[in-house]
Formats: structure tokens, C-alpha cells, sequence
């Protein structure tokens, strides 16, 4: 691998014992994946800001002993726990997870404990080297934002933070993110996209074909939402590790050039139906009037515009809710709405507003005695596992109508 | 039967032990316990095997950024393999053994196969000595 002179000194302890740790990681994580260099990045996301047990706290503590501290603006992903005074956890949880936290705080990381990072104020742009580690969030920052970074794993994160370097591979290359395939969704009628739900199912299903290529989807002629595309980059991360995809027409690296460049070179496109995407519902389907003890909404963090639609549907009928509704989110993003939304009435009718976690993980919820249903693809995914629930995916208005009935409610269409 | 085959080192070092071929990927953060080295994830082929004191072979990544964090913690605990050899790069296992070398934990080698037809080499290998870039089956 080639270094710069100043790759050299702080190898050689010139930057500190910290830097000289963080830089040796650096370098041998670059030569195991065939990196020529190290480039500079603008910003982090760190994975390990939630408890995971006492090796990683030893890492945590070896760093902050040695005054190490990061050298670009790094933020911190969701935690393992709530930790404001609307936590659910138990104490025990939440002292373990605050200890993290304030551990990379002594690094100087910056604790928004969000797993959608892009929310927040400033996004990465357009070329800019980042090193996020949180799936959606790269795979977002990359199709969307054009943003550059690889799914970085945890530790190498830190070092990255810690030096502000990273070996450059994977999707800091040109090379890397041209698309491998077509993905034609020619046949797919333009008010299927109207509904936030189809992204999602749209995701699971590229995950599923693509795996961690890349896909150049062709053939949708509306301009989804942010959220949607959100949705889209959550679902693909989660069911088939994607970190990346061109939506022709929409997403910056798209430009139509590219795709009759490579339809001449690709074996064929894939064509996708209505009923493939619908048929990515059925693990997640339930029947009519199955018993749901919760929903849980926002995985990845809900945001700004997707909470304001949660309260204006709820609001929209003065029926209470039988079931409580949980919704992850980030501190920034509630703080946002603290004086429009009507977060008393809100919590009065049944809903739970938790920030830092996500629902998911561990205890931020109580243990359910039924299914749960969510309008998150990726909830659904991990959920099952982590949590030993039926996970049920729906429309939003799915879920709300199902919160009234304290049953699965399920319209005419998905 | 013995093979001999050249690998490239990504974390260099010598080990031995029994081989446990995976086939399929394996995600450490919420498919082994780190408690014990054990295979828990549900949907695993190798599902209840143990990885501790073995030379497993990982056919391909798999699973969260968060997963060196779990092989750390298993590593720490003592229930870590002995080697990890690799068919496809993966920075992953790469990650949490040069964390455990920061902290002092015993580090294990990590090698990957020069073409993944060397993959044939395993079937009747039972047991893998790795020296460096030398791996012996037997």
C-alpha cells in the first residue's frame, strides 16, 4: 500500500500512541482488502455506540485513556437502550448503553444516536468521502445523496474517525459503482408507486435478486419521496446487504447515458411485476383478525414528514387506540415538531414516542404477547429473530386501523 | 491424505485444528454466542456446531457492520477459532482481530484461499496446520 509521508509519521508514533494504534488498524485492514492508499474522509458514523458487552468496553477505554480524540465530525448510531425520561428499558440496560455512549463522547463523538443520520441538519453531497457504517444509511447515502462510502465495519469506523483516513476500496472506486444489472419495472402501472408501503416491498425484493450488486432500476416514471427512497434503501440493505442503487431519472448517478451504455453490455434485464413485489408480502401477511399486541413504526428512524402524517392520520378519527403504537425516532427530529405536533394528545391516545433505540433491539419495548405489525420492511426482516415475534408488514393505514381494532386489520390492497 | 496449499495472509500467524467447513456465511453479531462459540443462528446449515479451537472456513461475508464487535467479545471469552480461512475478502473477522491486538487479546490468523477452487481441497480434510501462507489439510 502507498503512504503519504504523513501516513508515515503518525505510523510512527509522531500523532500519538492513539493515532499510531488507529493508523496500524488502518493500514491492515487497507492491505487484507487490497486497498493501494489511504484517502481522506469528511465524516463518521459509528455502529458501536450500543452495548455489546465487556471487550468492547475495553477498546472503548483503551482509547479514551490514551486522550484519543476524533479528527473529523462523527456521529454516533442508535443505541441499545432509550435514554431519555421516556425509556421503557430497564435501569441495568440503560446504564450499560449510556456508558458507551459517554465513553465516545470522551472521544468527542457527537451522541445523536440515530440510524438515520442523513436527517440531520447538513447531509453528506454529491462526491463527498464519508465512512458510515449503519446499512440504510450507506446504502442511502450512496444511491441518493451520491455520497461515497462502504458499509464500514464496526471498529475500522473508529479508526477512521480517530485519524479521519480510510483505506480506499469497494465504493470509493469509480469502478465500483457502475451497475451490474437492470432491473425493469416497465410493466408496473405508475399509481403502484403511490403507496410508501411498495418501496418497501420493492426493497426486499431487489435484496433478494441483487444481493450486494448493484442494480440499475428502469421503468418507474414517478418521483418518489424521500421517504421512499429511504424505504427502498432500508429494505435492500436488510434482506440482501446492498449498499447501492441507480433509480433511473432520479438518483445522481443515473443519467440516462448510462443506461443504453449498458443495456447493450448486460445479458438481459429483469423484468418485475406487480404480483412479484405484492408475492414479497406474504412472509409478513397474517390473516384478517389475527391477534397484534403492538405496532412499532420506524426502523429506520422515523422522519420529520413520516411523524407528521403518523399524527395527522391518528388525529384524523377520534377513535382511541387499542394497542399501543411504538415510534422510534431521533431527539433531533422530535425537537423539530416539539411545538406543531400535538405530542400530549398523541401520547394520551396510545402512542409512545422512544428516541435513541430501536424497537428491536433487546427491552426498549416490553415483551409482546402477540404479533406486531409494522411498516417497516426492515423491522419485519429483523424483528422475527431478535425479538421471537410474528411480524406482520402493512400500510401506515394498515397499522393505525389495526391499533383501533387491537386486531390485524388488512384494505383491499396489501 | 495430505494437501498443501498457498493462501494469502491477511492477519499473519501459525494455528492448528479440527476443520469446520461452513457452507454458508456466517454473521457473528446474532449467529454465534460468544459465551460459548457457538453456531445459534436458525437458518444456519452448521447450526450447534462449535467454532472454539477450530479452522473454520467462512465461503462468503455475511451480516451487520456491528459483527466484528461479537467476534471480539468472543474472541475475549476464549470461544474463538483458531484460524478463520477466507474463499472471498471480508474485512470483517480482519477488524475484530486487530481490535483484540489493541487490547491485548490473542490474536488468531486469518488467511484467504488464491482461487476458490481450492475450496475442492477440504472435502476429505479433517484437520488444517497454517503456517504462515502454507495450509496443510489432512
Amino acid at each position: 500500500m502507498h503512504l503519504t509521508a504523513e501516513d508515515k509519521s503518525c505510523l510512527a508514533g509522531d500523532r500519538g500512541e492513539a493515532t499510531r494504534l488507529a493508523t496500524r488498524f488502518l493500514v491492515a485492514a487497507g492491505e487484507a482488502m487490497q486497498a493501494s492508499r489511504l484517502i481522506d474522509i469528511t465524516r463518521c458514523h459509528l455502529v458501536g455506540s450500543y452495548y455489546a458487552g465487556e471487550a468492547d468496553l475495553l477498546l472503548l477505554r483503551r482509547f479514551a485513556a490514551l486522550g484519543a480524540k476524533v479528527r473529523v465530525p462523527t456521529t454516533l448510531n442508535a443505541s441499545s437502550a432509550c435514554l431519555d425520561s421516556c425509556s421503557l428499558n430497564p435501569q441495568i440496560d440503560q446504564e450499560q448503553a449510556g456508558l458507551v455512549v459517554r465513553l465516545h463522547e470522551q472521544l468527542g463523538c457527537d451522541p445523536v444516536l440515530t440510524c438515520a443520520p442523513y436527517h440531520l441538519p447538513a447531509p453528506p453531497v454529491l462526491g463527498e468521502r464519508i465512512a458510515w457504517a449503519e446499512s440504510n444509511a450507506v446504502t442511502y447515502a450512496n444511491s441518493v445523496l451520491g455520497a461515497r462510502s462502504n458499509k464500514t465495519v464496526q471498529y475500522l469506523d473508529l479508526c477512521a474517525a480517530l485519524t479521519g483516513r480510510i483505506p480506499e476500496y469497494g465504493l470509493y472506486l469509480d469502478s465500483a459503482r457502475a451497475p451490474a444489472l437492470v432491473i425493469d419495472c416497465a410493466s408496473i402501472p405508475s399509481p403502484f408507486w403511490d403507496e410508501p408501503m411498495h418501496w418497501e416491498l420493492l426493497g426486499l425484493l431487489l435484496g433478494y435478486k441483487c444481493g450486494s450488486d448493484i442494480p440499475l432500476i428502469t421503468g418507474i416514471d414517478v418521483e418518489p419521496t424521500q421517504d421512499m427512497l429511504r424505504s427502498l434503501s432500508a429494505a435492500a440493505a436488510s434482506s440482501g446487504g446492498m449498499s447501492m442503487f441507480h433509480l433511473a431519472g432520479i438518483t445522481p448517478e443515473a443519467p440516462l447515458a448510462r443506461v443504453s451504455e449498458l443495456q447493450t453490455t448486460c445479458v438481459a434485464a429483469l423484468p418485475l411485476s406487480t404480483d412479484d413485489l405484492l408475492n414479497e408480502l406474504q412472509p409478513y401477511a397474517g390473516s384478517e383478525g389475527d391477534a397484534v399486541s403492538a405496532i412499532c413504526l420506524g426502523a429506520p428512524h422515523y422522519s420529520v414528514s413520516q411523524l407528521s402524517r403518523l399524527a395527522e392520520e391518528v388525529l384524523s378519527s377520534a377513535m382511541r387506540l387499542k394497542i399501543p403504537i411504538y415510534v422510534t425516532t431521533s431527539r433531533y427530529n422530535l425537537a423539530q415538531l416539539q411545538n406543531t405536533l400535538q405530542l400530549g394528545e398523541l401520547r394520551a391516545r396510545g402512542i409512545f414516542f422512544l428516541v435513541d433505540a430501536c424497537s428491536y433491539y433487546g427491552q426498549v419495548i416490553p415483551k409482546q404477547t402477540a404479533g406486531v405489525m409494522t411498516d417497516s420492511a426492515k423491522w419485519a426482516y429483523y424483528a422475527g429473530g431478535n425479538l421471537g415475534v410474528n411480524a406482520y408488514l402493512g400500510s401506515l393505514e394498515n397499522c393505525i386501523e389495526t391499533a383501533r381494532q387491537g386486531r390485524l386489520v388488512r384494505g383491499d390492497r396489501s | 491424505m495430505t494437501s498443501v496449499l498457498t493462501v494469502r495472509s491477511l492477519i499473519t500467524g501459525k494455528a492448528h485444528g479440527a476443520l469446520l467447513v461452513l457452507s454458508d456465511g456466517l454473521s457473528f453479531w446474532g449467529g454465534l454466542d460468544p459465551a460459548s462459540g457457538e453456531i445459534v443462528d436458525s437458518q444456519h446449515p452448521q447450526r450447534g456446531q462449535n467454532v472454539r479451537g477450530k479452522v473454520i472456513v467462512l465461503p462468503s461475508p455475511k451480516g451487520s457492520t456491528a459483527a466484528p464487535g461479537a467476534l471480539l467479545e468472543c474472541l475475549c471469552a476464549g470461544n474463538g477459532p483458531a484460524a478463520i480461512v477466507l474463499v472471498r475478502p471480508d474485512v470483517t473477522p480482519v477488524a475484530a482481530v486487530l481490535a483484540a491486538d489493541i487490547v491485548a487479546i490473542p490474536s488468531i490468523p486469518i488467511v484467504q484461499l488464491l482461487h476458490p477452487s481450492d475450496l475442492a481441497s477440504f472435502d476429505l480434510a479433517t484437520h488444517a496446520l497454517l503456517n504462515g501462507e502454507e495450509l496443510i489439510l489432512s
